[in-house]
């Protein structure tokens, strides 16, 4: 995949280049909303990171400039004000998703993927990672051909994990998939399912399956 | 800056505006009064002139009845009427029912005796002839047509009455004219000064030095009241000041700390040469901290949007038991891990109106604070009420308590209760939790209180408004209802 980024910060713009070639993806940095426009990368690539306050043209008009030359490539709009009424202005002026500053850089990858996913594939309703195998029609859950007994929040936990086998999967993304919103409270009210999820698919294996990723989050790991 | 009255033209004043209104409303009244006692007088006096005349020849009626044909005697009590009032200046004139004058006295004006007397059926009656006034009698003689009578007259006497009278009347009420404006003026200084105390304290008055308060006389009038009103609303904003300058302090403050550990860390990391593993660690922490300042500057910000007025609040409907529920599930494992029972009690299942999000950040606050300050073997139990226009979800705990002189503080920002007992999490919270409770419950219309007792436990209570469908899906229906049956 061929990711185009528009940010004029010069700090956040090198990181989010820096992940995004780090998880093996293709990168453009553009630094200017008018160049944005003009440029044909911006049109070359499979998705658009797109900061909402660049100089010249800002990221709204980019947004809206493109969408109406017909451009349909996907496109996460970054930015640091996160009202809902700023939210549905972009959706409105074409963002496929929304992502407000400060993030997770692991969450700017998932959505990354998320968001491309969407646009080229069909959903699917089977999950398998390494022994793992998951039936999100019936919500059950396999381990090497044998069914394990999960609570709803432990099979939300382990279909994140599964969904993005092999990257990290942050708090907050967690969080929002099982409750639907992000609890902003100091409790950390993943790590017990987590816990639990480990005893039930571990069966007594070390390490887990589930890693913790100190200071990111969790992520699918199989020997 | 702007003195209120240093712009105005002097008649815009509130003082000059009574005073001219004052004294048009008791000019008027005054020329009023003056016209119809003139007019009351002058119908007095004629009518009782009338009267007399009317009398005196209703006499000389019987009296040429008697005397007739004797024309000399009849003359000469015509004569002694006259002369009996001459002081009034009274005239007497005898003639025919043809206009002839068979008498008229020396003072009977000629216009009087030129005018003929009116062919009339009545027998009596009275007669203005410019500045003369006279009563005509008709007497039937024997053999021959009536007699006509005429006493009357000159009404300059009357006119002369009332003209005193306006002698009299005029200069008072010329004196009133000149009196009533500076009365007026007087009165309405009196009335407007409190007013300018009020103003000229208002117009010092600063959002950094709110310490002056409007004068209050202590008379319990509309001014007073108003003063006393205004000073409320006063003494509302330097709270509210003083409670934003201490918030941004705080703010600050809490600001501090991971950016003391992201500046310490780096510092340290950069020092010396050190190995990978170090600089993972550096880096890890420097994380952390961030993650901290990201915490603290989401807090703030859900904070200013839920007390900003301006927001657009979403409004829908909210399965309030679908959200408790929720709340539950998601601390159900840390409840149990600490050895306290999370329990939510079956009831009612009202649908109430607000943000789904932001009422599952509010209840999550509230279990996330009962859970931290339970000990081992306590309970937290949520419970769910339908009562009246409203919806109640209670959150109550078996915890520590709060004493009870930092209860009225909790809801206020950064409030820390009572720092001995309060351990590491509660600090590191920054005490935004209860009031982002608070400010979301508000801002969607509801209210939070609580209630607690030391060791026995504390009581959250939110209220929330009851969703009802709006109006406009009702007509909806019926002007589809009625197009499908027009078609």
């Amino acid at each position: 995949m061929h990711v185009a980024i528009v940010e004029d910060d010069p700090v956040i713009g090198r990181a989010v280049s820096t992940a995004v070639r780090e998880a093996g993806h293709g990168c453009t940095w553009i630094t200017d909303g008018t160049a944005a426009v003009d440029q044909d990368s911006l049109l070359a690539s499979d998705l658009v990171v797109l900061d909402l306050m660049l100089p010249n043209l800002g990221g709204l008009e980019v947004l809206r400039a493109v969408r109406a030359g017909g451009v349909r490539t996907p496109m996460i709009v970054l930015t640091a004000r996160g009202t809902t009424s700023d939210k549905l202005e972009a959706f409105q002026a074409g963002a496929d998703d929304y992502l407000v500053k400060p993030f997770e850089m692991d969450e700017l990858l998932a959505r990354i993927e998320a968001v491309h996913r969407r646009a080229s594939d069909k959903p699917t309703l089977q999950l398998a990672a390494g022994p793992l195998s998951l039936s999100l029609a019936n919500r059950r859950a396999t381990l090497g051909g044998q069914e394990i007994d999960l609570t709803p929040t432990e099979f939300s936990i382990l279909e994140l994990l599964t969904r993005y086998n092999g990257q990290v999967v942050t708090r907050k993304m967690l969080c929002e998939h099982v409750w639907g919103f992000d609890w902003n409270g100091p409790t950390n009210v993943i790590e017990v399912h987590i816990n639990r999820l480990r005893g039930k698919i571990d069966q007594g294996r070390a390490p887990s399956m589930i890693r913790t990723i100190r200071g990111r989050g969790y992520a699918l790991a199989f020997e | 800056m702007h003195w209120p009255s240093s712009n105005r033209p002097i008649w815009a004043t509130l003082r000059v505006q009574l005073t001219l209104w004052n004294t048009v409303v008791v000019l008027l009244l005054a020329t009023t009064t003056l016209v119809a006692v003139v007019v009351a007088a002058r119908n007095a006096l004629y009518r009782e002139t009338d009267a007399t005349l009317l009398g005196t020849a209703r006499e000389v009626g019987i009296s040429v009845s008697h005397f007739y044909p004797d024309t000399d005697a009849l003359i000469a009590e015509l004569k002694r009427k006259e002369t009996g009032h001459a002081d009034r200046g009274w005239f007497t004139h005898l003639l025919t029912s043809g206009g002839v004058t068979l008498w008229r006295s020396d003072r009977c004006p000629k216009a009087v005796a030129d005018y003929a007397p009116q062919s009339s059926d009545r027998r009596v009656n009275v007669v203005q002839l410019g500045p003369y006034r006279y009563v005509r009698l008709a007497v039937d003689v024997p053999n021959s047509q009536p007699l006509h009578i005429r006493i009357g007259l000159s009404t300059e006497m009357v006119e002369e009455s009332i003209r005193a009278l306006l002698r009299l009347l005029v200069p008072v009420a010329i004196g009133l004219s000149l009196l009533v404006p500076l009365a007026a003026y007087w009165l309405a200084g009196r009335v407007t000064r409190p007013v300018a105390a009020i103003l000229e304290t208002a117009a010092r008055l600063r959002p950094t030095r709110l310490g002056d308060r409007l004068p209050v006389s202590g008379s319990g009038d509309e001014l007073d009241r108003l003063s006393t009103t205004v000073n409320g609303l006063l003494d509302q904003v330097a709270t509210h000041v003083e409670r934003q300058v201490r918030f941004v302090a705080d703010a600050a403050h809490e600001l501090r700390s991971p950016l003391a550990a992201i500046q310490n860390s780096i510092e340290v990391a950069l020092a010396h040469d050190r190995d990978p593993h170090d600089y993972r660690e550096s880096l890890t922490e420097v994380l952390e901290s961030a993650r901290q300042l990201t915490r603290l500057a989401n807090d703030l910000l859900t904070l200013a949007e839920a007390s900003d007025s301006s927001t657009r609040h979403i409004r829908e409907p909210v399965n309030l038991a679908a959200v408790a529920a929720q709340a539950v599930a998601m601390f159900e494992g840390i409840a149990e891990e600490r050895g306290v029972g999370l329990l939510l009690e079956p009831g009612p299942r009202p649908t109430v109106a607000g943000e789904t999000g932001r009422l599952r950040q509010v209840v999550s606050n509230l279990l996330d604070n009962s859970l931290r300050f339970t000990p081992v073997g306590g309970r937290v139990t949520v419970r769910l009420d339908a009562a009246g226009p409203g919806a109640e979800v209670t959150v109550s705990d078996t915890g520590s308590g709060i004493p009870a002189a930092d209860l009225e503080r909790i809801f206020d920002r950064f409030a820390v209760v009572d720092p001995a007992r309060s351990h590491a999490d509660h600090v590191r919270s920054g005490g935004l939790g209860l009031a982002i409770c608070k400010s979301l419950v508000e801002a969607g219309g509801g209210s939070i209180r609580i209630a607690s007792r030391l060791d026995e436990g504390t009581t959250v209570t939110l209220r929330l408004p009851i969703w009802e469908q709006p109006r406009e899906v009702v007509l909806a229906d019926g002007l589809s209802a009625g197009a499908a049956s027009g078609g």
